[in-house]
C-alpha cells in the first residue's frame, strides 16, 4: 500500500472522531483558562468550599507546614517581626503565670520565718492586706528607673528619652549611639552564642537594661533592683510605640507621640508599683482584729487602774490598822495580794477586807504572825494574860503598863506572877505597875458583894471577909442612909433534884443572913432573901454564890 | 528650633588622622579608650546652619579597614561617610576608595566627603593633583585638611552637614 492510499485510509478513519477531538479540545483549553484565573478565583472557591473545611484544612496541614518551616529556617526576621506583636503577650502571660506561682511559693516559705525583719514585714502585710511574700519582694526589690531611651536599631539614633533627675552629661545622642555600638560589637564580636544580644549591665546598685524591637530597642537604667513587672511593663511601652508611631521609628526621626509615650510610662510607673492590688476584705478585718485589740488593751489599762486603786485603798486600811506590816499589790486580773506580816490580836484580815468593799475571793493573803508593840495590842495582850476581873483596869501610856482596881488575894498573887514572867518578853522600856486592893463594899456602885460558900451552906474564909466589910461599911464612918436595905439571892447549880436545891438555896441564903446579923448589922436592913435553885440540870459553880445587893427604899 | 540628629561615620586607613579630626572638631564625651576596646569612638556636635540645627553624631571607627572586621553593623542607619585619607601616603588614598566602595555594598550610597589630611605637611605629599581630581568623581566634596592646624576641618563637616537628607 503506498503513502498515498495509507493518507487517505487515515482521512476516512477520522471522520467519525471530528467532533469529538474538537470538544476535547474546548475542554482542555478551558482547563487552561482556570488555570490561569485560579489565583484571582481562589478566594472565592475557598470561601465557598465551607462543607469541605475538614478535608480542605487536612489537605493544606501538610504545605502549609512546611512553608512556615521553610520560613523559619530561611526568612526567620521577617517571621520574628510578623509574631512580635502576638509572642509580647503571650510571653508576658507565661511570664506573668510563672512570677505568680514563684510567689506563692514564696509566700508558703517565708510565712515560716519569725525574724524581727519578717515579723515587721508581717505587721505591715497583715496591715495592708496584701499577701507576705509580696511584702518581701517589695522591700526587697525597690527600684528606680533614672533614664529610659528610645534608640532606633542599628543607626543608634535617639528617639526619645526621659530622665527621673536631669544627667550630669546631657549628651544623650552620645550615649544613644555608645550604647548601641557596645550592643551591636556584642552581638557581632562572637562573644554571645547564636542570635543572643546584650540584654543586661550590672554596675554596682546600678542596672542597665535593654529591650529589643523590631525598629528600636529601649534601654533604661535602673538603680535597684527591679522585679519582673518594670521588664514587663517596659516591654509593653515598646510595642505600644511601635504600634502608635511605626514610621517613626523606622525613618528614625523623633516623634512628639513616642515622647509622650515615654514621659507618661515614666511619670506612672517609673518607680516600684504594687504587684497586686490589695483585698478590700481583708484591711477591713485587719481593723476589726486591731479594734478589739485596742478595746482590749483598754479594758487591760481601765482594770489595772482600778484594782490599783482598790490596792491602795486596802493598803490605807490596814495601815491603819495597829497589828498589820502588809503590803498589798495587784497580782493578776482582778487579783490582789496581801504580803507581810500580822499580830494575831490585830484585827482579822476578812473584816478588814469586808470593810473595804472588796470580794474576799479576790484577795489572797500570804502573812506570817509577829507580836506587836503596839500600845493597843500589849494592852489587849496583858487582859487576855491576866484576865483581870471586873473592877480591875490596865491601861498603858508613857510606857508604863498600869494594872490598878480591886481584886482579891489570889488573882492579885496570880498576876504578879504572871507579870513578872511577862516582863521579860516585853521591851524594857515598859514598865509593870500593880495597885490592886482587896475589894471594898461600895452600893453606891451598884456592884453587888458575892459571899463565896463552899460545898453546901458553909461560908469561907473569903466569903467571911466579904460578910465583914459589908457590916463595916454600914457602921463606921459612912452611914448609909436611913432607906438602904440589903437584898440577899443565894442559888443552887442544876444538879440533883428541885427540892432539895431548893432546900440548899434557903440554907445558903440562912447562913450569910445569920453571918451578918452576927457581925452587928442591924436586921431592920434586911430584906426578905431570895432562894432559886437553878432548874436547868447541869453544874454551875456560879451558882454556889450568894449575892448581896444595896437597893434604897422610900 | 527643631534639631536634626544625623549619623556620621569616620572611615579611612590606619593612622590617617580620624581621631585627631574628630577631637579637633568636636569637644570629646567619651575616652579614646573606647575606640581600642569596642572599636568604635562616639562624639557629638551640634552645628547652626542657616535654616536648621543639626547635631552631627560622629562614630569614629577603629582600623585599618573597620568594615573588614566585626564592626561593619555600626555602618548600619548612616546619614553620611567622612573618608579620610593621608596625602603623605598615596595607598591611603587606594584605601579610601576602596572602603567606600564597601560600604555602598552594604549601606547603599550615602552623603560623603573625602578629607585629604596633613595638609600642613603638604610638601611631603605623595598624592598629586590628577589623584585628588580622580577622587573627586567618586566623593561629593574632597578638603584638603590639617588636624594639627584645623585647616578645613570644620568646612568638611559643615558641608557634611548641609546635605539635605
Amino acid at each position: 500500500m503506498s503513502g498515498e492510499h495509507v493518507k487517505r485510509l487515515r482521512d476516512l478513519l477520522r471522520v467519525p472522531d471530528q467532533a469529538s477531538q474538537d470538544e476535547l479540545g474546548e475542554r482542555v483549553g478551558g482547563v487552561e483558562q482556570q488555570l490561569e484565573r485560579l489565583p484571582e478565583n481562589l478566594p472565592a472557591a475557598l470561601r465557598s468550599a465551607d462543607d469541605l473545611g475538614p478535608r480542605l484544612a487536612s489537605a493544606l496541614e501538610q504545605p502549609v507546614a512546611k512553608a512556615v518551616e521553610g520560613l523559619a529556617r530561611n526568612r526567620r526576621e521577617l517571621l520574628a517581626n510578623a509574631l512580635f506583636p502576638v509572642l509580647g503577650p503571650a510571653i508576658r502571660h507565661a511570664i506573668t503565670e510563672a512570677l505568680r506561682g514563684l510567689v506563692d511559693n514564696l509566700n508558703r516559705l517565708l510565712e515560716s520565718t519569725f525574724s524581727a525583719r519578717g515579723l515587721r514585714w508581717r505587721m505591715e502585710a497583715w496591715r495592708s492586706g496584701m499577701p507576705y511574700a509580696q511584702v518581701a519582694l517589695r522591700h526587697m526589690l525597690r527600684y528606680s528607673v533614672d533614664h529610659l531611651f528610645l534608640i532606633q536599631n542599628g543607626s543608634g539614633l535617639l528617639l526619645a528619652r526621659a530622665h527621673q533627675s536631669e544627667p550630669q552629661d546631657n549628651d544623650s545622642d552620645a550615649v544613644a549611639a555608645m550604647l548601641t555600638a557596645i550592643r551591636e560589637f556584642m552581638r557581632d564580636s562572637g562573644l554571645a552564642p547564636g542570635e543572643a544580644e546584650l540584654r543586661q549591665v550590672q554596675v554596682g546598685d546600678h542596672v542597665l537594661r535593654l529591650y529589643p524591637g523590631p525598629e528600636g530597642y529601649l534601654a533604661a537604667a535602673i538603680s535597684g533592683v527591679p522585679g519582673g513587672e518594670v521588664d514587663a511593663s517596659l516591654a509593653e511601652l515598646l510595642e505600644a510605640m511601635h504600634r502608635r508611631a511605626p514610621q517613626a521609628l523606622i525613618d528614625g526621626q523623633p516623634d512628639s507621640e513616642l515622647d509622650e509615650l515615654l514621659r507618661a510610662w515614666f511619670s506612672h510607673s517609673g518607680r516600684s508599683q504594687e504587684l497586686i492590688k490589695p483585698d478590700s476584705r481583708r484591711p477591713v478585718m485587719g481593723q476589726i482584729v486591731l479594734g478589739a485589740l485596742i478595746l482590749l488593751g483598754l479594758v487591760w489599762c481601765a482594770e489595772w487602774l482600778w484594782t490599783g486603786a482598790e490596792a491602795s485603798r486596802l493598803q490605807r486600811q490596814l495601815s491603819a490598822q495597829p497589828g498589820y506590816q502588809a503590803q498589798v499589790s495587784r497580782v493578776a486580773w482582778r487579783q490582789l495580794q496581801i504580803v507581810g506580816l500580822r499580830d494575831p490580836l490585830a484585827a482579822i484580815v476578812d473584816a478588814q477586807l469586808d470593810l473595804a468593799g472588796l470580794d474576799r475571793a479576790r484577795v489572797h493573803s500570804r502573812l506570817r504572825p509577829y507580836l506587836s508593840l503596839d500600845p493597843q495590842l500589849l494592852t489587849k495582850r496583858v487582859r487576855q494574860m491576866l484576865r483581870p476581873p471586873d473592877r480591875v483596869q490596865i491601861s498603858m501610856a508613857g510606857g508604863v503598863v498600869r494594872v490598878s482596881g480591886y481584886a482579891d488575894q489570889e488573882w492579885t498573887t496570880t498576876a504578879q506572877r504572871l507579870l513578872r514572867a511577862w516582863s521579860v518578853v516585853i521591851p524594857s522600856k515598859w514598865e509593870v505597875q500593880l495597885e490592886v486592893e482587896p475589894p471594898v463594899f461600895d452600893p453606891i456602885a451598884d456592884q453587888p458583894v458575892i459571899v463565896e460558900l463552899n460545898r453546901g451552906a458553909e461560908i469561907g474564909p473569903e466569903g467571911r471577909l466579904a460578910v465583914e466589910e459589908i457590916v463595916t461599911w454600914f457602921t463606921e464612918p459612912a452611914q448609909p442612909a436611913d432607906g438602904l436595905r440589903l437584898q440577899i439571892t443565894a442559888e443552887t447549880d442544876g444538879v440533883g433534884e428541885l427540892e432539895s436545891n431548893q432546900r440548899l438555896a434557903e440554907a445558903r441564903l440562912n447562913a450569910v443572913r445569920e453571918a451578918l446579923l452576927e457581925a452587928g448589922l442591924p436586921e431592920f436592913r434586911l430584906l426578905p432573901g431570895i432562894a432559886k435553885p437553878e432548874v436547868v440540870p447541869g453544874e454551875d459553880f456560879n451558882r454556889r454564890r450568894v449575892w448581896v445587893d444595896a437597893v434604897m427604899q422610900q | 528650633m527643631k534639631t536634626e540628629v544625623r549619623k556620621i561615620c569616620m572611615l579611612g586607613d590606619f593612622a590617617v588622622g580620624k581621631t585627631s579630626l574628630v577631637n579637633r572638631f568636636v569637644n570629646s564625651a567619651f575616652s579614646e579608650r573606647y575606640l581600642s576596646t569596642v572599636g568604635v569612638k562616639i562624639d557629638t556636635k551640634l552645628v547652626q546652619l542657616v535654616d536648621r540645627q543639626v547635631k552631627l553624631v560622629l562614630w569614629d571607627l577603629a582600623g585599618s579597614d573597620p568594615l573588614n572586621g566585626a564592626a561593619k553593623s555600626y555602618l548600619m542607619g548612616t546619614h553620611g561617610i567622612v573618608l579620610v585619607a593621608d596625602g603623605t601616603r598615596r595607598e591611603t588614598l587606594d584605601s579610601a576608595l576602596r572602603i567606600h566602595q564597601h560600604a555602598e555594598s552594604l549601606i547603599g550610597a550615602r552623603p560623603t566627603v573625602l578629607l585629604i589630611n596633613k595638609a600642613d605637611l603638604e610638601p611631603q605629599w605623595q598624592s598629586t593633583q590628577a589623584d585628588l581630581q580622580s577622587a573627586r568623581q567618586w566623593a561629593r566634596n574632597v578638603w584638603e585638611t590639617s588636624a594639627m592646624t584645623g585647616a578645613h576641618v570644620e568646612d568638611a563637616f559643615m558641608a557634611l552637614a548641609g546635605v539635605e537628607r
